[in-house]
Parts: C-alpha cells; sequence; structure tokens
C-alpha cells in the first residue's frame, strides 16, 4: 500500500478505538488491548505503562503488524496496518519500524556487524549499503571495536547496545522497544534510555517505549498506562 | 546480508549436524559419480573396441553377435571357419583399405591365442584412437618366426616378458592338451584398455604350423570328420583351391574389414550377405548397440536407481535434519519476522539451507568421485580393458543441479513448517 502523499507530515503512529482479544481456555474472550486513541508524533517519545498483564507487549505486537488488531485502526507513517495480509504487514513493518526486544534477541550465530545488518536486510529500500549504514550505527552506540563480536563475547549492556543500533540503523519511522531496561542494572539501564532516547531524536523517529519500571518512566514526559486487562464476552 | 549469506550462517552454526549432512551426501554423489562414470566407460570401451571395424567376416552358422563376441572380444569361441578364398577376394576388392585374416582356437594360460598378420597392430587403435601396435615393447612379430606379441593384461597375468617362451593349449577354454610348438615373445603391447590387452599374438603363418592346423586336409586336434566349432584349421575347400597353393585350403575363424569409405558400408554388407555361401557380413557396431540395449541397458537403469535411492535417502536425511532444527529455530524465525521478514523469505532461507547442504554435499562428493577415479583409473584399464576419467565432465554438472533441485524438494517441508511458527508467542516466550 503506497505511502500518502502527505506521508512526511503524518504521524509516526496513529491508534483509533484498537481493542484487541485472547481466547480463554473456558471458551470465552479476554480483553488484552484496548486503546481507543493514540498519537505519536515523529521525533516524540512516549512511554506506555500498565501492569502485569495490562497488553504492553501485545500492543507493541499489534502496531508492529505481528498480529492484526480485531478491532480500530493503526497507522504508521499515514499507512494502515490494519486491514492488511501479513504480508502487507510484513512490508510496512520492514519499512517503519524499528524493534527492540526486552530479551535483544540477537542472533548467536552472527557477529555485531551481521545482526545489525540483519535488521535491514528485509526494508525494501534503503539509502546507504547496509553493512556502512550497520558499521554506522554501531558506531553510534559505542561498538566500532566491538563489530565482529558475537553476542557471547559481548556484555549484556554491550549486546542491548547491538540491538539499539540494529532497529534504528534503518532509519526507521518509529522505534519500539519492550522493556529495554529490564535486563540491565539501574546504571546500564539508564545509560540506554539515554542513548535510545538521543539516537531515536538523531533520527527523527518516534519512540515508543513500553516499561514498567518506574525511574524509567520518570524519564518520559509523555506517558500513556494501560488498563488491566477486562474480561468480555464473546 | 543477503538471503544466502543468512543461510550459510545458518548452517556454520550447527557445524556437527552440517558435516554430518553433507558427509552423507557426498557419498552418494561420489557413489553417483563413480557408477556412471564406470558404466559410461564400459560402454565406450564396447563401442571403442567394435568401431576397429566397418565390417567382420564371419561363418554363416553363427549369430552376428557371437561373431563379435569371438573376433572382436575375445570371449566367445567362433561358430566356425571360413575358406581363405574369401580372404585373397576381399584383397582385391577395391572398396576394401584393409583385411585382417584371424584364426583362433587355442589359449595361453586362459588368454585368448589369435593367429593374425601385422595388419592388426595397424589398422585397430585404442580409444585415443592411437594404433595398438604403437608403443609396444619390444618389437611386432617377424609374420614367418614362431614369435609372439602379447596383450598388457596377458603379460602381467601370464608372467610374460621379452624372451618368455610359450606353449599354446588347444581349444579357446584351454582345457584341451598342450601343443609342442614354442613361441618366443618379442612385443609386449602398452595398455590400451581394449580386449587386446587380454590376448596373445602369434602370426598367421605359424598358426597354420602348429600340429594338426597345417594348411592341408589334416587339421589335427580338429580334423575332418570331427571339426570343431571355431578352430580354424584347413581342409581343402573344392572348387576355391588353386593347385599347388598350400594357402587355399586353410580356413579361417573370422576376417575383420576396413572399408575406403564409411558409405560403402552398408552396400558392402548387402552384397556379401547375397553373395557368399559360407561367409556372413557382420556390422560390429549395430551388434554392440543391440547387446548394450539388451543386456546392459536394463543393468545401466537398475544401477541408476540405486543410486537415486542413495541420493533420495540423503534428501530424507537432509529433511529430516532441517525438521528436527526447527523446534530450536522458532526464535530465530520469529526475529527474523519481526525484523521484517516475510514469509517467502523465511521459506526461501530453509530452503536455501537444503540446497546448500546438497550442493556442499555433491562438492564433496565430486571431490571424492574424482580421487576414487583416479586412485582405480590404472588398475581398471590394467584389469577390465576400462579408462576412467577423473576428469569433469557435464554429467558432473547435471549431478550438481539434480542434488540442488533435491535440496529443494528437502527443505520445503520444513521450510513450510518453519511458516507457521507463532511470531508473537515465540517472542514472548524467549522474553
Amino acid at each position: 500500500m503506497p505511502a500518502p502523499a502527505d506521508g512526511l507530515r503524518a504521524p509516526a503512529l496513529r491508534i483509533r478505538g484498537l481493542k484487541h482479544w485472547f481466547a480463554d481456555p473456558e471458551g470465552g474472550r479476554v480483553l488484552a488491548v484496548d486503546v481507543p486513541e493514540l498519537e505519536l508524533a515523529r521525533g516524540e517519545t512516549l512511554a506506555v505503562t500498565g501492569e502485569s498483564g495490562s497488553g504492553k507487549t501485545t500492543l507493541l505486537h499489534l502496531i508492529a503488524g505481528i498480529l492484526p488488531a480485531d478491532t480500530g485502526t493503526i497507522e504508521i507513517a499515514g499507512e494502515s496496518m490494519s486491514g492488511r495480509a501479513e504480508t502487507g504487514r510484513d512490508r510496512l513493518r520492514a519499512r517503519h519500524v524499528g524493534y527492540v526486544f526486552q530479551a535483544f534477541h540477537l542472533l548467536p550465530g552472527l557477529t555485531a556487524l551481521e545482526n545489525v545488518a540483519l535488521g535491514m536486510t528485509f526494508r525494501p529500500t534503503l539509502g546507504a549499503a547496509p553493512q556502512s549504514a550497520a558499521r554506522a550505527a554501531l558506531a553510534r552506540v559505542g561498538l566500532s571495536d566491538r563489530l565482529q563480536h558475537r553476542p557471547g563475547q559481548l556484555s549484556t549492556g554491550q549486546q542491548q547496545r547491538v540491538a539499539i543500533a540494529r532497529a534504528l540503523a534503518g532509519r526507521p519511522t518509529l522505534v519500539l522497544a519492550d522493556e529495554p531496561t529490564a535486563s540491565l542494572d539501574r546504571t546500564r539501564g539508564e545509560a540506554c534510555l539515554d542513548l535510545l532516547t538521543a539516537f531515536a531524536a538523531e533520527c527523527g523517529a518516534a519512540l515508543l517505549v513500553v516499561t514498567h519500571d518506574l525511574a524509567a518512566l520518570t524519564r518520559f514526559p509523555r506517558r500513556h498506562t494501560l488498563a488491566t486487562a477486562a474480561e468480555a464476552r464473546p | 546480508m543477503n538471503l544466502l549469506q543468512l543461510a550459510w550462517l545458518g548452517l556454520k552454526r550447527r557445524p556437527v549436524s552440517t558435516a554430518l549432512t553433507v558427509l552423507y551426501v557426498a557419498l552418494g554423489a561420489a557413489l553417483a559419480l563413480v557408477v556412471a562414470r564406470s558404466h559410461a566407460a564400459t560402454e565406450t570401451s564396447f563401442r571403442d573396441a567394435a568401431r576397429g571395424y566397418d565390417l567382420l567376416l564371419a561363418p554363416k552358422n553363427g549369430s552376428g553377435l557371437q561373431a563379435v563376441l569371438a573376433t572382436v572380444f575375445y570371449v566367445d569361441e567362433p561358430a566356425g571357419t571360413l575358406p581363405w578364398s574369401v580372404y585373397e577376394e576381399l584383397q582385391k576388392d577395391a572398396r576394401v583399405k584393409a583385411v585382417v585374416p584371424y584364426a583362433m582356437g587355442d589359449t595361453y594360460a586362459g588368454h585368448r591365442v589369435v593367429g593374425t598378420t601385422r595388419a592388426h597392430f595397424e589398422v585397430l587403435s585404442d580409444g585415443t584412437k592411437r594404433p595398438i601396435g604403437e608403443g609396444v615393447t619390444g618389437r611386432l612379430f617377424d609374420e614367418q618366426a614362431f614369435e609372439a606379441v602379447v596383450g598388457s593384461l596377458a603379460a602381467r597375468t601370464g608372467g610374460l616378458g621379452l624372451g618368455s617362451e610359450i606353449q599354446v593349449s588347444h581349444g579357446v577354454r584351454g582345457a584341451g592338451a598342450q601343443h609342442a610348438e614354442r613361441w618366443k615373445v618379442v612385443g609386449v603391447l602398452r595398455p590400451t584398455g581394449t580386449p587386446q590387452d587380454r590376448a596373445v599374438f602369434i602370426p598367421l603363418e605359424t598358426f597354420y604350423k602348429i600340429e594338426g592346423h597345417g594348411g592341408h586336409a589334416e587339421p589335427g586336434h580338429a580334423g575332418p570328420g570331427r571339426e570343431e566349432p571355431g578352430h580354424a584349421e584347413g581342409h581343402a575347400e573344392p572348387g576355391h583351391d588353386a593347385p599347388g597353393d598350400e594357402r587355399s585350403g586353410r580356413r579361417l575363424s573370422a576376417l575383420g574389414v576396413r572399408l575406403g569409405a564409411p558409405h560403402l558400408r552398408l552396400a558392402a554388407f548387402a552384397q556379401w550377405r547375397d553373395t557368399h555361401p559360407d561367409a556372413q557380413p557382420v556390422l560390429p557396431t549395430d551388434e554392440v548397440l543391440r547387446l548394450l540395449d539388451d543386456v546392459v541397458a536394463p543393468l545401466s537403469r537398475v544401477f541408476r536407481g540405486a543410486v537415486g535411492l542413495v541420493l533420495l535417502v540423503g534428501a530424507l536425511g537432509i529433511l529430516v535434519g532441517l525438521y528436527n532444527t526447527l523446534q530450536g529455530r522458532r526464535r530465530e524465525i520469529a526475529v527474523l519476522r519481526a525484523l521484517g521478514a516475510r514469509p517467502g523469505h523465511v521459506f526461501t532461507l530453509i530452503v536455501l539451507e537444503g540446497v546448500l547442504l546438497c550442493l556442499l554435499g555433491g562438492l564433496v562428493g565430486l571431490a571424492l568421485g574424482y580421487g576414487t577415479l583416479a586412485a582405480l583409473s590404472s588398475h581398471a584399464l590394467a584389469e577390465y580393458g576400462v579408462r576412467l576419467s577423473p576428469a569433469p565432465e557435464t554429467f558432473d554438472l547435471g549431478l550438481l543441479l539434480g542434488l540442488a533441485g533435491l535440496g529443494i524438494l528437502a527443505g520445503a517441508f520444513p521450510a513450510w513448517r518453519g511458516l507457521k511458527t507463532p511470531v508473537a508467542e515465540s517472542l514472548t516466550k524467549e522474553s
């Protein structure tokens, strides 16, 4: 689906009436995510919080198009994620979304450089060559001297920085970070958030961070709290 | 980074499993190469040997195939004899470029003893078109002397060298009594990869000097009234003999004919078929093709089927191997999907791994096969007259392409299963 002409002026993320249910073992449905309205401009940051089970990670999966939303609309850079087939959602995600996982999810057999380049493998168009963009991103996160190191040879903090470089090397419109400080101690967690927000700002990307870390939350002027999951009849 | 690099990195991450699978496919590919090359070399050997002559003239009371097997391959008994006059007639025929007489009926240490002329060594050649008489150790025999030239295999297995003396035994199966005459070995042929390697050659003139083989009516071991099939002996041929010419009563086992031009072949065949009451023309290449079609081709199909099964089992091994790794790769697949990989990317990635395994196995297998062929080549040439070539051929490329196809088939099912990976669940479980 082509981007509208005013794609560059469109917000990085726009959500309207989003609801998603999971089936429960008794045949009913559990409302996992309920976001009536949410908008995030390019370059803006937002922290999403909520209790355990409030659907924070599921919300990220819905925004990224990994899961299809049951109702409502999600637009990324003016392009609708809703209503697209799986392949269409994959394309939109590859084009606009960078993802930082809680457990980093670096592929163990690949070097830091290969892991970052992997993040751009599936992007349909990219200005810079993936290798040079990956090198630049790793340099930006301070890992120029660790290009050929595999994840097992890196510290936890370094792995997180590789994950951040992977998410941002392709200059996405929107960066989704799922509990990025959960695996780090307080000092490293703060450093990670500093890096993430600064790098996203440099790229002009909107940043949506899911966290239940109160210290992390204080660093974000704008926050959104998800309601606790509520049961709904099918 | 592209999918091919990613597939290669994926294989490198599982070195033991990859190495074992590659080895399995390699053994299958090596087997396929060696079997195919041996089969082709055997066929070539048959065809080359049969191409030595445009036509054979053989006794009328045997089949064409029997004549070829007896005269070209030295493996069957000649079906009878021809009058000498046919030889003389062909020598005068303008269409005939060369005619070589053969008289057979004796053996030495299990090797066929062939009475012939020096023309035999000039007319026949090996698979490289080099006359078999070239490169002889020693020299060719004097046509009037009790001298012998032996094939390379006959020399080795019979323990013969220059200066050795041989006595031949009566009968093509070697079960008869030993003749009193002795021949001195004056030449040993180089290995030619032809039936000539297995034979012992003596001058035709001396063949008739063997007691009982004489140019006249008393053939000795196959004299009048007890003629033995295939044993060229002498008894008078009424109507053909020139009085006083001792050769006219001789009999021959067969004649090899080289014509002046290939297009004369069918015309000469038809004419001699209709005009010779005691001889039949035989087209050796046709007989060998028929033999290959009737006997060798079915065997070849069985071999090919067996090799195909081996490769299929290799492909199944790849399928099972890739399938078994899927469970441990759910997170990897989910991460790729989260990074924007479409189902087609995941499918292609896993299929590429199957193709890479097959191609790697194929390349290692070809190397193993070439090594095996190189190691066997001298033995095969010396023992079986088969010229095995360890050099790459078009077939090898076909084998690699076939293996790539098998890799696609082997990877398709695991790849299809990989598409079923629940992305969100796999990402969350690992979180």
